[in-house]
């Protein structure tokens, strides 16, 4: 029952949608702020040859290395996080310039790789590994066992992430601020909330996520680094926001559905479905603009959308 | 509305942006050395150290891959041994297969380049227009259609390796059901899983290999996936067909045999590993440079090398190897690998049948190995799509 082909494919999908989840969480709360961060996809590199050199290189049992590099990552995230709330917040630059050029700079060709090249990273295998736990001893346990009770760590966390994330936005004074700077910052100035100190905080909180989630891909699903590991995750999560009208439990069930939708293309042509395998690729994407239109045609009415002040510059009126 | 209109254009860009995402968009320069070229001279002028020949590399990904491009990389270091300071090498990693390859060529001959190596098909067209635009400098291409006064093609038939490997994995494979994730489903690729299969069969008649496309060159988190899709699938042997090691690793998880290619992959999953179909570039580039510097290089080859040239070989043997395969099929191995060296022995035999039956090899007739490049069909016993 347990390695039938719906349990392992929502397996699957589940671990290979946890990277998309854990980044699409951290966009998603710089969003809220009002800041968007098109640099996801680079952070993710730079924290997973992070999280990569501190596995390799640091002695001693691996919880406290693993733990470690994770650590690590989120730090190199939220540095380049910090880059980007510079310029975009006190310096009012324009931040989808500043995010792309962020992402080039620590994407395939730039920073990422040349970090794995002064610390000879590539091709090495690597020492540690998220290796999937056994919860209460429940993992033999049919279907729930290998969905619930047997998976990494970072799973885990990124569970208690959405909750946590969920719980801040909409049942915290803090919440209910950042949602107001993301929504109507000069409003929120007049208030007395601290519009730039909130927008800091939530880039860099962003960035320090993104690179927990390009960790996972260099410690937990291979074991390796090359240039260009996440494959454009990066972006995937930026849309999943979009795709999860900005809240934390539809990112989890976007990250999860593209998940398993690059999964069912793999399960179906090792199990001799014949169809052409191009066609198999380009599902995922497919699958996320038919949901996206169908969502959108129901939930117009409900008027849920981006924060009001998206992508708009801040700057504080002199009176 | 304005809110929906810009959501929507952004999750345009995005969906776009991501579905290109694992595209190369740069590439990376690297010279070992460097002095001031002349131009072109006389073809007996000699080269040295002070007015060395100028030659580049262009790689369509990282040469840190662990599979083509290292091989190639790899040779690129055998150049540099063997021939010094006399041959200033400069390579480019991840250039993408596109009109923008042409920039680069076009940058590396003002740069003064006198031959350029383009290490993958996808160049070919820009390749081809290059040699055209520029006839003073040497142009070598990994397989193309034409060929030119100053433009070459190159190829090496790793089918041999890759029949000797698929008679490794076949005899490791107890169930007789083999998985191999390859990339994209053109003509050499099928030709390379194919002559696995012939070689699986070879010793295992009932053997089959489930072939899962990945359509990508490079995607590791995508390969471990298809691989973990082929091993939840009921597989007992995984075959490595991309230029990475996610399913080498995959399989050193489940501790499932596993067969490489382009490079050794062993450290990736000591305990699983079989052997590998490997390219081996230095003697072809050796050759090649070598005849540049002495003046006598021609162009309109269609080269193709097999194991017989030193172009291909199999990996060593890991430990699985001495346990999976019994002594009577590896000293099998060992004797089809001296007839190979001798060039006595084609893979491809007739009588060969595709998927559906049809017999394309004849009995009593082979297939050379020009003509295997342009197939585009799976042989009996390989389980999957040849693509459209």
């Amino acid at each position: 029952m347990n390695d039938s082909l719906l349990v392992t494919l929502l397996v699957s999908g589940m671990v290979y949608g946890t990277p998309l989840l854990i980044a699409g969480l951290g966009e998603l709360l710089t969003e809220r702020s009002g800041v968007l961060n098109l640099a996801v996809d680079g952070m993710m590199l730079v924290g997973a040859v992070a999280g990569f050199w501190v596995s390799q290189r640091m002695g001693g049992p691996a919880w406290l290395v693993l733990t470690a590099a994770a650590a690590t990552a989120m730090a190199a995230g939220a540095l380049m996080a910090l880059v980007h709330a510079v310029v975009t917040v006190t310096f009012g630059g324009n931040q989808v310039v500043s995010g792309i050029a962020l992402t080039i700079f620590g994407g395939a060709a730039g920073l990422s790789s040349y970090l794995a090249v002064i610390g000879k990273l590539s091709g090495e295998r690597g020492h540690h590994q998220f290796t999937k736990l056994d919860v209460l001893g429940l993992k033999g346990v049919p279907i729930l066992g290998p969905l619930v009770f047997n998976h990494d760590a970072l799973v885990y966390v990124s569970w208690i992430l959405v909750v946590a994330i969920a719980l801040y936005l909409n049942h915290t004074r803090l919440g209910l601020h950042v949602r107001s700077v993301g929504e109507a910052p000069q409003t929120a100035d007049a208030m007395g909330i601290n519009v730039t100190a909130y927008r800091y905080a939530h880039i860099v909180v962003g960035g320090a996520f993104a690179g927990l989630a390009g960790a996972y891909y260099s410690l937990a699903i291979t074991r390796t680094w090359s240039n260009g590991l996440t494959a454009g995750a990066g972006w995937i999560a930026i849309g999943l926001v979009i795709f999860a009208f900005w809240r934390p439990g539809i990112v989890l069930v976007g990250a999860y559905l593209f998940g398993v939708l690059t999964s069912l293309g793999f399960t179906l042509q090792a199990r001799g479905v014949t169809l052409p395998p191009e066609l198999f690729s380009v599902l995922p994407y497919v699958m996320t603009i038919v949901v996206l239109v169908l969502v959108s045609t129901v939930w117009a009415k409900r008027r849920v959308g981006a924060p009001a002040a998206l992508g708009a510059v801040f700057r504080r009126e002199e009176h | 509305m304005r809110a929906f209109r810009f959501r929507t254009l952004l999750l345009g860009i995005v969906v776009v942006a991501a579905a290109c995402g694992s595209s190369k968009s740069s590439s990376s320069d690297n010279s070992s050395k460097s002095s001031p070229s002349t131009t072109g001279q006389a073809a007996s002028s000699l080269y040295s150290a002070s007015k060395p020949l100028k030659v580049a590399f262009i790689m369509n990904g990282p040469v840190t891959d662990q599979g083509f491009n290292t091989a190639v990389y790899k040779g690129i270091k055998a150049v540099q041994e063997k021939y010094g300071s006399t041959v200033a090498v400069t390579y480019k990693e991840s250039v993408p297969e596109s009109p923008q390859s042409s920039q680069v060529i076009d940058s590396l001959v003002q740069d003064g380049m006198e031959a350029i190596f383009a290490n993958s098909f996808g160049y070919h067209t820009y390749m081809a227009a290059a040699a055209a635009k520029y006839p003073n400098v040497k142009f070598l291409q990994w397989q193309s259609s034409e060929v030119g006064p100053n433009l070459s093609e190159f190829y090496f038939t790793v089918d041999e390796s890759w029949y000797l490997a698929g008679m490794a994995g076949g005899a490791a494979s107890k169930s007789g059901k083999i998985g191999m994730v390859a990339s994209f489903p053109i003509s050499s690729l099928l030709a390379q899983v194919n002559s696995f299969q012939l070689g699986a069969q070879a010793v295992n008649p009932g053997a089959t290999t489930r072939v899962v496309w990945l359509n990508s060159w490079y995607d590791p988190g995508k390969a471990t996936q298809a691989a973990q899709s082929l091993v939840s699938s009921g597989v007992d042997t995984l075959v490595n067909a991309l230029n990475e090691s996610s399913v080498v690793q995959v399989a050193a998880s489940h501790d499932l045999p596993v067969v490489g290619q382009a490079v050794n992959q062993q450290t990736f999953g000591p305990n699983s590993w079989l052997t590998g179909a490997e390219f081996i570039f230095g003697p072809y580039f050796i050759k090649q440079i070598g005849d540049m510097l002495a003046g006598k290089w021609q162009g309109n080859q269609n080269y193709i090398g097999g194991t017989s040239d030193g172009v291909t070989a199999i990996s060593a043997f890991g430990p699985r190897y001495d346990k999976a395969v019994p002594a009577d099929i590896q000293q099998k191995i060992k004797d089809r690998q001296t007839q190979m060296k001798s060039g006595s022995f084609n893979p491809w035999q007739g009588p060969i049948a595709d998927q559906s039956g049809t017999v394309q090899v004849p009995a009593g007739k082979d297939l050379s190995a020009a003509d295997r490049r342009s197939i585009k069909y799976l042989v009996k016993g390989v389980l999957g799509t040849a693509g459209s």
